[in-house]
């Protein structure tokens, strides 16, 4: 399920409204993403679109995404305009097999690790 | 043997290179090669062990792409998107020579009938485009029933007396829905499931996987595959949506459905162009030892293969 960080204050449905500064704001995603609740993750990542910068996804706790979810993710990050990108922290190699297979590299994507 | 399968028309060629012993097998691989390399062709061989290291050894330095098809072609459902789209996309407008050896001796009868299957596909994925694939098929040691299906899947044979039409070349449409499966066992583990179900899904591929002694990633890999097909089914297949388990010599999981299948190359073309359901069938090939697909009037069964 997308929810909100705890270093975010308002992600997603408010999220246009509070600015915070760009180093915090971040969209945690964790558990499982599939058609049930995909719809969410689409929501969220409009609204965050919203907001004018990168879009920056905590993923370390995703424990699965269906392909049809990578592919409401791809197609948020493809909608960014020129010069704005979506950064992916500590995706699960699922989902880096994922876009790898089905997309090869995107330049609107960048995946980040902490460790 | 004059296999001038390649030329500067427009057209799609796919012959079959009927061969008796490894000498046969060079004369007909080398010359196709050489003639493309001339020619200015890129140039691509997946065949199996031993024959690979025989074409590494002739060509030497030439400029021919060489893949294990025993690796790259385990699953025949990769090759297309693989293994053949994939070199042909690196070569926009060129036309490109590729040899591709689908079945050997040692191929199981599952891996078989999905190799005629991914044969006579070829004939759909290319058609019009400029190429020529040529599929070495070893007629001494390959069962006669094999080359009667390399001659329904193979517009043009080639052997030792030359070049012909084949006689007995089939509507590819038609070759690719047949694919004869086996009953499931009786004690096959079911689940009936929905669009609401899919997590109940994920949950019994990860007992069974785990059962089977698979290893972390491969029970991971086999979920999402699992997960991808499941998940097709429910929204285009229709009902009863059911998946079936078992273990054989691999984990084995079969999910049926309702829906008709009419997309016959789902899952084996360039991922960009395709939709949704195709991209779910691309990483099910990708990642199982063997998928099955079995169209039907009244429903359409997916069967996907998974080794330790």
């Amino acid at each position: 399920m997308p929810e909100e960080n705890n270093r975010v204050p308002t992600l997603p449905a408010e999220a246009g409204l509070r600015p915070t500064p760009p180093a915090c704001r971040a969209l945690r995603v964790a558990g499982e993403i599939d058609l049930s609740n995909r719809h969410e993750l689409d929501e969220a990542l409009r609204a965050a679109a919203l907001l004018g910068e990168d879009i920056h996804l905590e993923l370390g706790e995703l424990t699965f995404i269906d392909v049809g979810s990578v592919t409401v993710l791809v197609q948020a990050a493809m909608r960014l305009p020129p010069g704005r990108r979506m950064v992916l922290h500590d995706p699960p190699r699922s989902l880096r097999r994922i876009i790898a297979l089905c997309w090869g590299s995107l330049g609107c994507l960048e995946v980040v690790d902490t460790a | 043997m004059t296999p001038g399968a390649h030329g500067s028309e427009a057209t799609f060629r796919h012959p079959a290179l009927l061969y008796r012993a490894d000498d046969e097998f060079l004369r007909g691989t080398l010359g196709f090669a050489r003639a493309a390399l001339a020619a200015g062709n890129p140039v691509l061989a997946a065949v199996p062990e031993p024959r690979l290291g025989l074409l590494r050894a002739e060509l030497g330095d030439a400029d021919v792409r060489l893949i294990d098809m025993a690796d790259a072609g385990r699953n025949p459902g990769r090759i297309l998107p693989f293994v053949l789209n994939a070199f042909a996309d690196e070569h926009p407008g060129a036309r490109v020579a590729m040899i591709g050896e689908p079945i050997w001796p040692g191929r199981t009868p599952d891996e078989h009938a999905a190799a005629v299957q991914h044969e006579a596909l070829i004939n759909l994925a290319f058609a019009g485009r400029p190429a020529t694939i040529l599929c070495p098929y070893d007629v001494e040691r390959l069962d006669p029933t094999v080359i009667a299906d390399a001659e329904r899947t193979h517009p043009v044979l080639l052997d030792g007396d030359g070049e012909r039409a084949s006689r007995a070349y089939a509507d590819p449409a038609a070759v690719a829905t047949q694919c004869p499966l086996p009953r499931a066992p009786a004690d096959a583990d079911e689940l009936r499931f929905d669009a609401r179900a899919l997590h109940d899904v994920r949950r019994l591929v990860a007992t069974h996987a785990l059962r089977a002694g698979l290893a972390a990633k491969r029970r991971a890999d086999v979920q999402l595959a699992v997960h991808e097909i499941a998940t097709n089914a429910v929204v285009h297949g229709g009902q009863p949506a059911i998946l079936r388990l078992w273990n054989s010599d691999a984990l084995v999981c079969e999910i049926s459905d309702g829906g008709r299948w009419s997309d016959p190359l789902a899952g084996r073309r360039k991922p960009d162009a395709d939709g949704v359901r195709g991209r779910g069938l691309l990483i099910a090939n990708w990642v199982c030892d063997l998928v099955q697909v079995q169209p039907g009037p009244n429903g359409t069964t997916v069967r996907l293969h998974v080794r330790r």
